[in-house]
């Protein structure tokens, strides 16, 4: 128990050095936050909805945008500036780097998607729930940090573009499919199938349960998704980069 | 890189602080590491190395592409971490660095362990490399000064003849003698033991034509 324990804290140790080096990096800022307030503005501008209806789409996206900027960067620079080695000479597990990582990524996800629901509160919108919506935020950023991890396992380089790209190419279809734009339950039967393979789809839908109290699936479905994909993401990510960390060290 | 070690924070900063000083870097502290030398970038990494205070330490290839001071200085540093009772494993190409500072060299050709032993002894091994280095006032026959018994080869370095023998004391009077017998004065002369290099190249050569004959692995 003490060992798991001294696991986390560096892993906190490795989160807090990544928020130092990578937050303020390039892809992180354009990925993270440049990217999604672009797509919020294309979405809303010109567009004769209420702030309401939209705001559960706006959400979503920002958090998934944000929370999935970080991850994808860090082994790939880490590998490249030899700091990965370096690292794994502490007595520190590979796990714990990738639980670092995770957390990094969750706390920027964290940070960026307060603003547009703050910004909501401050123009009077309240939620139906305060405390499920904040519930929601963590397990949604938690989810989705371990997924842009996942997204950095594959292909095992220690080149930053090629992982950012690739993460994008799985990106944006994700949002497309995920009632970000159109609500899950007026897609045809086909679209909705699609949609419920994406973890985005259950927070978009919690979300929207939360604000305009309506929603395709069941509160507690939308929870309890988020988390299984949660678990299922980091445990993949974890064991992806095990299998490919001499490839990437070579 | 302490907290990735467990060192507590206290502790840390001490440490920090002290190695930083001990190793020329705490006047540059808030400065960019970007924006060091080579020579900076190596002494904070083995400050890195030092933070947790840890028994063993092992470098590799330390003094690689420095300039001759750091270098000098860092091998200085290593002596000093050896004599405070710490294990130094130094893994290098540089034979000079290794016969200086390590009181046991392993020589490992293809991941394989071909000797391990100390300095001396390694060269005691080879005792058919040492040379005998002699200059003439004039040019001599150097295949006439090869066939000569006690004299394994002759070959010409610069101005001098470098003479391989494993019996330096006969070779000698024999030169003195061919000396007189030529009229010819000997300028200098100089018997050279087998350097680590010498030794190296031999074992990895040697090794090589039979390489079924590894006496150890490495874990």
């Amino acid at each position: 128990m003490s060992t798991l324990i001294e696991q986390l804290k560096r892993s906190f140790v490795i989160a807090e050095k990544n928020i130092k080096i990578y937050y303020l990096k390039g892809p992180v800022i354009i990925f993270g936050l440049v990217f999604p307030l672009f797509l919020a503005l294309a979405y809303v501008i010109g567009r004769n909805i209420p702030l309401k209806e939209v705001l559960p789409g706006l959400v979503g996206m920002t958090t998934f945008f944000a929370a999935t900027s970080v991850g994808p960067s860090i082994m790939p620079w880490e590998a490249r500036s030899k700091t990965l080695e370096r690292i794994l000479c502490c007595p520190v597990a590979l796990r714990t780097i990738i639980v670092g990582d995770m957390l990094s990524s969750f706390i920027f996800g964290l940070i960026v998607s307060v603003i547009p629901l703050a910004s909501t509160l401050f123009l009077g919108i309240q939620p139906l729930n305060f405390i499920m919506l904040l519930l929601g935020l963590i397990i949604a950023n938690l989810c989705f940090a371990a997924l842009s991890v996942l997204l950095s396992a594959y292909p095992p380089t220690d080149i930053p573009a090629t992982t950012m790209m690739f993460s994008t190419l799985v990106k944006f279809p994700l949002v497309f499919i995920s009632g970000v734009f159109i609500p899950v339950e007026q897609l045809p039967q086909w679209g909705t199938a699609i949609a419920s393979i994406s973890p985005l789809t259950y927070f978009t839908d919690l979300v929207r349960q939360l604000f305009l109290n309506k929603g395709f699936y069941q509160m507690a479905l939308d929870f309890l998704t988020l988390i299984a994909f949660t678990t299922a993401l980091a445990f993949a990510a974890i064991k992806l980069h095990e299998k490919n960390l001499t490839k990437r060290l070579s | 890189m302490g907290k990735l070690y467990g060192v507590p924070s206290q502790k840390l900063r001490e440490n920090a602080t002290s190695l930083l000083k001990e190793f020329g870097l705490y006047e540059v502290k808030d400065k960019l590491v970007r924006a060091f030398s080579k020579g900076m970038k190596q002494r904070l990494l083995l400050c890195m190395a030092l933070i947790n205070d840890p028994e063993a330490l092992f470098l590799d290839e330390p003094t690689s592409g420095l300039d001759v001071e750091s270098a000098r200085l860092l091998r200085e540093k290593f002596g000093i971490i050896n004599k405070d009772g710490k294990t130094v494993f130094l893994s290098t190409h540089n034979m000079e660095e290794a016969n200086q500072l390590c009181h046991r060299i392993a020589i490992i050709n293809h991941g394989r362990i071909v000797a391990i032993d100390t300095p001396e002894n390694l060269r005691a091994q080879s005792m058919e490399l040492q040379y005998i280095e002699v200059a003439f006032n004039k040019a001599v026959n150097i295949q006439e000064l090869s066939e000569n018994p006690g004299i394994t080869k002759a070959v010409p370095a610069g101005n001098k003849v470098r003479i391989y023998t494993a019996d330096p004391s006969t070779v000698i009077e024999f030169l003195v003698e061919y000396a007189k017998r030529n009229k010819l004065r000997i300028l200098s002369l100089n018997t050279m033991m087998p350097s680590l290099e010498d030794v190296f190249l031999k074992l990895i050569k040697g090794k090589e034509a039979s390489p079924n004959e590894h006496p150890y692995r490495t874990a």
